[in-house]
């Protein structure tokens, strides 16, 4: 009885919430609000957005989807009006498509004290085709002013059950209050999954569904196929889910941040089985092993790793000569790299078959990578391939196929090692695979089927060094040498930048990076475990200071860090180093004939908690020679937000440090 | 027709000669692409009959140079594509792959910025697999649109290297054409032909232009020959275009006549809100706000749409609608107010482009608004809500526009602020204390187009607004904001920000003295890159002038015992003056003025240029020095 009594109220407390958000009930307090009671910045608010997800069965389609989706939006400043027109994607794939329809499009203004409704007639709503599979269906509301309300609903009507509707209940504007409610057949089983800062409330409920329509079918009999009509109908368990939120903010945007939407507030579906009446049950991806072997199972996944015919020529003149594992792993890796190229579509399923991609000597991701795994793999290597969702991917909160979007090959050796190679760049190498595909985790499976789950973001730190001797010349001239030395994440990003350009332009972005110096000898190159070292000589008449006859200047001339890449007071959103650095300065300066020290900037040893990463700063005077050795650790590819005032304060001393100046005077 | 396809089969065929021909070092080097061949015919046959002929091969060297295959074609209802073909051939000349019009990707044309429109466009989806190597295309289409005519830009952009650009324009539907030549003094090597209907354009052996910083925008300086019919047609409507008043008409009663209508209550309701003042700009200006406040820009773009506005009427009711739509809308309103006001057609974008005086026929990308006031006219940008009435912006500044009258067309030039106008008045109480740590308290002014400033801060969060002021202060460390205050007067067209920050560490503090930069809030950076051998001209776009004064108090305990020496700098390029000041034991006065001209300069000037901006950034960084008593 307690129990009862405890539903009823829920129900009735939620359907108090219910009746503050019906289309047309619009108020002229609310269209009187001048700005957001709680964000006073807003430009427009979600005022509710409710949505409810049901489904259809006929006799054609079978279940079809069909979501209803409220929304009522108030606009607060002119910025807000885009929020006035929407559009929505819906997808088609031969003939089975989704649908959209509009309804009740109403703006609500105030115009001399009375509510004045316009509705959204026919001119106003578009459909375009984007490309072949997704059509944009758009509506641009009439006659928004500053101020006005508008509410719009529509329907959408999809044949894909294995995609329920993603409901965010976070915008870039605040959201007063979203719902979203979920009924769904007793045949039909799925798991929800939450991600963002808050989960949503959440009432259940079981209620009865009968679905009834007439059908149509042949029916062979006497004298030859008739087609024959009737009534179905059948009574099954619907289960009903109501997730709701009040007051959820509007989703900030700030630097270093991986991908903001996996930051939202938003509720997910996945399909788990299907067991209708008379069937059998059938089970959709269930665990991450099960998502694993799917993709393996598949003709355009593992069975292109069985494909090992049409390269054998190749592959032995190329191995020619080549005995031990090693170097026929770095062969096979260079030869896909450099003979292959990626069409930019991503994907793990290879998309023309590795064969015909091998002919065509291009492909997409899954084409490539497959193709080096089969390469590797005929050769005895215990190579497999690695499931990866790149960063623009996000995260994915359950197992599904579109959890992942690239895959990447991953050599095990005998004593666990991973080694993680990618074709599809031509400046990846062993272990540095391209920067969108650190995120998260990958999936390595192997030949059984059976799956691991491995570490993308690398844990070892890529490593600059800097070693920089100069001399000052009495005038304020600073001539001196510079070395830099590029390793493993600092070797990509170099090449990357590089590209193609000539090396005059590379002697020209150094003079821009050296605050405009004289740049002579500028050399670089790369050793065979792939260091970069640059070195150049460089003479600069701006970067001492003279004031009343003495001099100053930064020990770190131009390579000092300026500015505090933190300026934020707050953050939300963790920071996203990308991979763990760390910088190494070793500075050698001799002071001109005449002159002395006469201050400097002390020596400084700095960690942060949490062991985040440190900051040394050691100095040494010895005679005309000054010697500087600094170094700047980063130990966390992703450091949470609530440390984010450690690292603002860190790299604020940091800065400060390396901007203090060093004073010479004339001796007397 | 027959006869068409004949002809511009046959270089198909002698591609392998191409290839067997050296492309001379002097056309490659530098080179992201080399036009081998750009062969296009255009067939005037009838007043709505086009015929666009393409041929075109271009070798790719490398990555960027894939931008300039331009293997995009445009459609729309009025387009039919009757045969495009595309080949990709090796270094070596082999054909290795061949791609048909199916096999291109069919995209909606709308960028980002249209809602939504009917053009299309075909995209070629293909992956090279080394380079070089070469494009090959053809395509014919015919257009019964023939309002606009292909111009022909045989330079299409930097680092592409020609080999043969061929141009021909045959016209046989015994309508007059116009041609206009632009930008063709400083490329004698281009030749021209005419016989009879057909005009004949051609550049050959013609090596890559590099670009240099500051370099005019390329149409400026890039050739290029523009088109137009006396007669055309356009989405089912046939126009003249004999003179600017003839085409003025037309413009009149075909594209404007019948879109004009206001609803009864819209009228007595301007009429209502006029009522209190005679000044015809006074009624402007409140007519324009009742627009700026009922209306939204969205970009509509169907059929004849894409050149008529849409009914008055309709923006009335819906409230929203694209440049053209949104002018014809204020036009009709202040008709109804009984100020008359002309529907203008212009280039629109930072990039001045003129239209053309001499090329009668349908030009631009934009409309405006123009009110005649006397000698002057007055602008008004339609599209945007924010905009402070008669407020000439970058858009659409300095620039030729047409605007459309009952009896005719006439070309106008629009308002561009003198240099002086576009003025920043920056001062400052700056306190620093003898850890180096610093307090200001500052008012900047902004006028002319540094007032458009405002675009960004008025709708910005304070988060934002603290963003803003950190880049733009981004050599102070530690900046913490105490107040951010926004006066925007857009009856004056001015800005006042009052900011108050602090910033811990500003100064370098040393045991017997504190050096600091008393440039604390207007610092120069930007040194153009030096080349040996300047080639192209370089233009100042547009000029402005700021005037800082700065007080700056020092700390107990410390003396100003000498300041640096006044500076002063005057150029072509424009005036700059710093001076320093101690008003008393405890507070010194910075004051700096920096003009900069708007202007259009040779090669040879640009070294002085410079050295200019060398030594002012350098003036700006000059410190000065308090003794520690």
């Amino acid at each position: 009885m307690k129990q009862i009594i405890y539903v009823l109220t829920l129900l009735l407390s939620v359907s108090s919430i219910a009746q503050n958000h019906e289309l047309g009930e619009v108020t002229k307090e609310e269209l009187l609000e001048k700005k957001h009671p709680i964000d006073s910045s807003a430009v427009a608010a979600i005022l509710y957005q409710k949505g409810e997800t049901s489904f259809e069965f006929n006799q054609t389609e079978g279940f079809f989807i069909v979501t209803e989706v409220e929304t009522k939006i108030k606009i607060y400043k002119k910025e807000g009006l885009d929020w006035a027109n929407f559009s929505i994607n819906a997808y088609e794939n031969g003939s089975t498509r989704e649908i959209v329809d509009f309804s009740k499009c109403i703006t609500y203004n105030l115009e001399q004290g009375k509510i004045v409704k316009t509705k959204l007639k026919s001119d106003g709503e578009f459909k375009e085709k984007r490309n072949k599979y997704y059509v944009e269906y758009k509506i641009a509301m009439p006659n928004v002013q500053e101020g006005a309300i508008i509410e719009f609903k529509y329907r959408f009507k999809s044949p894909f059950i294995s995609n329920l509707f993603d409901w965010e209940f976070q915008k870039e504007i605040p959201v007063n209050y979203s719902e979203y409610l979920t009924k769904i057949p007793e045949y039909l089983v799925y798991n929800t999954y939450y991600k963002g800062w808050v989960s949503p409330k959440l009432e259940t409920e079981q209620r009865d569904r009968t679905f009834s329509g007439r059908y149509n079918q042949m029916v062979n009999g006497q004298g030859g196929f008739r087609s024959e009509n009737g009534n179905f109908s059948f009574t099954c368990k619907e289960q009903f889910k109501k997730y709701y939120l009040e007051n959820v903010s509007a989703l900030k945007d700030e630097g270093y941040v991986d991908n903001i939407n996996n930051y939202r507030v938003t509720i997910l579906h996945e399909l788990v089985s299907t067991q209708y009446p008379n069937e059998m049950i059938k089970s959709y991806a269930t665990t991450w092993e099960d998502v694993a072997k799917n993709i393996y199972n598949h003709e355009d996944f593992g069975g292109q790793l069985k494909k090992d015919e049409f390269y054998k020529d190749e592959l032995a003149t190329l191995l020619q000569g080549k005995t031990t594992k090693e170097d026929k792993v770095v062969a096979i890796f260079n030869f896909v790299k450099e003979n292959m190229n990626w069409n930019d579509y991503h994907s793990f399923f290879s998309e023309s078959g590795i064969k015909k991609a091998f002919k065509d000597k291009k492909g997409n991701v899954g084409d490539v990578n497959l193709l080096l795994i089969s390469m590797l793999k005929s050769e005895g290597i215990n190579a497999n391939p690695v499931l990866v969702s790149t960063k623009s991917n996000g995260i994915a909160l359950f197992p599904s196929r579109n959890a992942f979007n690239y895959v990447i090959c991953a050599i095990e050796s005998d004593n666990g090692d991973i080694t993680l190679l990618d074709a599809t760049d031509k400046y990846s190498q062993p272990n540095i695979i391209p920067i969108k595909c650190l995120n998260w985790y990958g999936r390595l499976v192997r030949d059984d089927g059976s799956s691991t789950t491995i570490n993308l973001i690398p844990n070892n730190k890529s490593l600059k060094n800097y070693t920089m001797m100069f001399d000052i010349q009495p005038d304020g001239v600073i001539n001196g040498k510079v070395r830099e030395q590029n390793f493993d994440y600092f070797v990509y990003l170099f090449n990357k930048r590089k590209g193609d350009l000539s090396e005059e332009k590379m002697i020209e972005s150094k003079e821009k990076l050296t605050k405009d110096s004289d740049i002579d000898n500028y050399k670089f190159n790369i050793s065979n475990d792939n260091i970069i070292m640059e070195t150049y000589d460089f003479s600069n008449a701006n970067l001492v200071e003279q004031i009343s006859g003495k001099l100053y200047f930064n020990p770190l001339l131009f390579l000092k860090t300026e500015e505090n890449p933190f300026k934020q007071e707050e953050r939300v959103y963790p920071v996203d180093f990308t991979f763990p650095n760390q910088y190494k300065y070793n500075i050698m300066i001799k002071i001109p004939e005449g002159y002395e020290v006469e201050s400097y900037p002390e020596s400084l040893n700095l960690a942060m908690e949490n062991n985040l990463g440190s900051f040394s700063f050691n100095i040494k005077v010895n005679g005309n020679m000054i010697q500087i050795a600094s170094s700047e650790d980063i130990n966390q590819a992703i450091v949470p937000a609530q440390n984010y005032q450690i690292l603002k304060t860190f790299y604020g001393s940091l800065v400060d440090k390396q901007n203090e100046k060093i004073v010479l005077k004339r001796k007397i | 027709m027959h006869k068409i396809l004949i002809l511009f089969l046959i270089p198909i065929f002698s591609i392998a000669q191409i290839f067997n021909q050296k492309i001379p070092d002097s056309l490659a080097q530098k080179a992201n692409a080399v036009i081998l061949q750009d062969l296009k015919k255009i067939e005037i046959l009838q007043v709505d009959k086009m015929l666009e002929t393409t041929h075109r091969e271009v070798m790719v060297y490398n990555k960027q140079g894939l931008d300039y295959i331009d293997a995009n074609v445009y459609y729309d209802k009025s387009v039919s594509i009757q045969k495009l073909e595309i080949k990709i051939l090796d270094f070596l000349g082999r054909e290795i792959k061949t791609i048909k019009k199916k096999d291109m990707k069919d995209y909606s044309a709308s960028g980002s910025s249209t809602f939504m429109s009917d053009n299309r466009i075909l995209v070629l989806d293909y992956t090279p697999t080394s380079y070089p190597f070469t494009v090959v295309i053809d395509y014919v289409k015919t257009d019964r649109n023939t309002a606009f005519i292909p111009s022909w830009r045989p330079i299409r952009a930097y680092n592409i290297g020609i080999v043969k650009n061929e141009f021909i324009l045959e016209n046989s539907s015994g309508i007059d054409l116009n041609l206009k030549e632009i930008n063709f003094e400083n490329y004698p090597q281009i030749k021209f032909e005419k016989e009879n209907n057909k005009v004949t354009y051609s550049l050959s052996n013609f090596a890559p232009l590099i670009r240099e910083e500051l370099a005019p925008y390329f149409w400026n300086f890039a050739p290029y020959v523009k088109f137009g019919l006396k007669h055309f047609y356009l989405e089912g409507v046939e126009g003249d275009a004999d003179n600017w008043d003839v085409f003025g008409k037309w413009v009149n009663t075909k594209l404007l006549n019948d879109v004009e209508d206001l609803p009864e209550d819209t009228k007595l309701k301007i009429v209502e809100l006029v009522k209190e003042t005679n000044d015809p700009i006074e009624k402007a200006k409140i007519v324009y706000h009742y627009m700026q406040n009922k209306t939204r820009y969205i970009s509509v773009q169907l059929g004849i749409g894409g050149w008529k506005p849409m009914l008055a009427e309709d923006v009335d009711k819906l409230g929203y609608g694209d440049c053209k739509a949104l002018s014809n809308y204020t036009k009709s309103l202040l008709e109804v107010a009984g100020v008359p006001s002309y529907y203008t057609i212009i280039y629109a974008g930072q990039e001045k482009e003129d239209i053309e005086k001499e090329l009668v026929s349908l030009q631009g990308t934009h409309a405006i608004l123009t009110i005649p006031n006397g000698d002057e006219y007055l602008f008004l940008e339609c599209t945007s809500q924010t905009d402070p009435f008669n407020y000439q912006g970058k858009f659409t500044d300095d620039r030729q526009a047409l605007i459309i009258k009952e009896e005719g067309a006439e070309i106008i030039h629009t308002n561009s602020f003198k240099d002086e106008e576009n003025k920043q008045l920056t001062s400052a109480d700056i306190t620093i204390d003898d850890k180096g740590n610093i307090k200001v308290k500052t008012t900047i002014r902004s006028f002319g187009n540094q007032f458009e400033k405002y675009h960004y801060l008025e709708g910005a969060s304070r988060d934002k607004q603290d963003e803003y002021y950190k880049y733009k202060w981004g050599h102070i460390n530690n900046l913490f904001f105490e107040s951010i205050k926004l006066n925007i007067d857009k009856n004056k067209i001015e800005i006042a920000e009052d900011v108050s920050f602090s910033a811990q560490n500003y100064a370098d503090v040393y045991p017997a003295e504190i050096i600091l930069c008393p440039n604390v809030l207007n610092r120069e950076t930007y040194i153009p890159k030096r080349y040996r051998n300047r080639k192209m001209p370089f233009s100042i776009e547009r000029g402005y002038y700021d005037a800082d004064e700065l007080l700056i108090a020092i700390p107990q305990g410390y003396d100003i015992e000498s300041l640096p020496d006044n500076f002063k700098e005057t150029s072509i390029f424009g005036d700059y003056e710093i001076s320093f000041e101690k008003l008393n034991e405890k507070a010194i006065r910075y004051k700096r003025k920096f003009l900069l001209k708007r202007g259009d300069y040779t090669p040879e000037q640009y070294d002085s240029f410079r050295k200019f901006l060398e030594k002012i950034v350098k003036a700006d960084n000059i410190k000065i020095l308090i003794k520690k008593k």
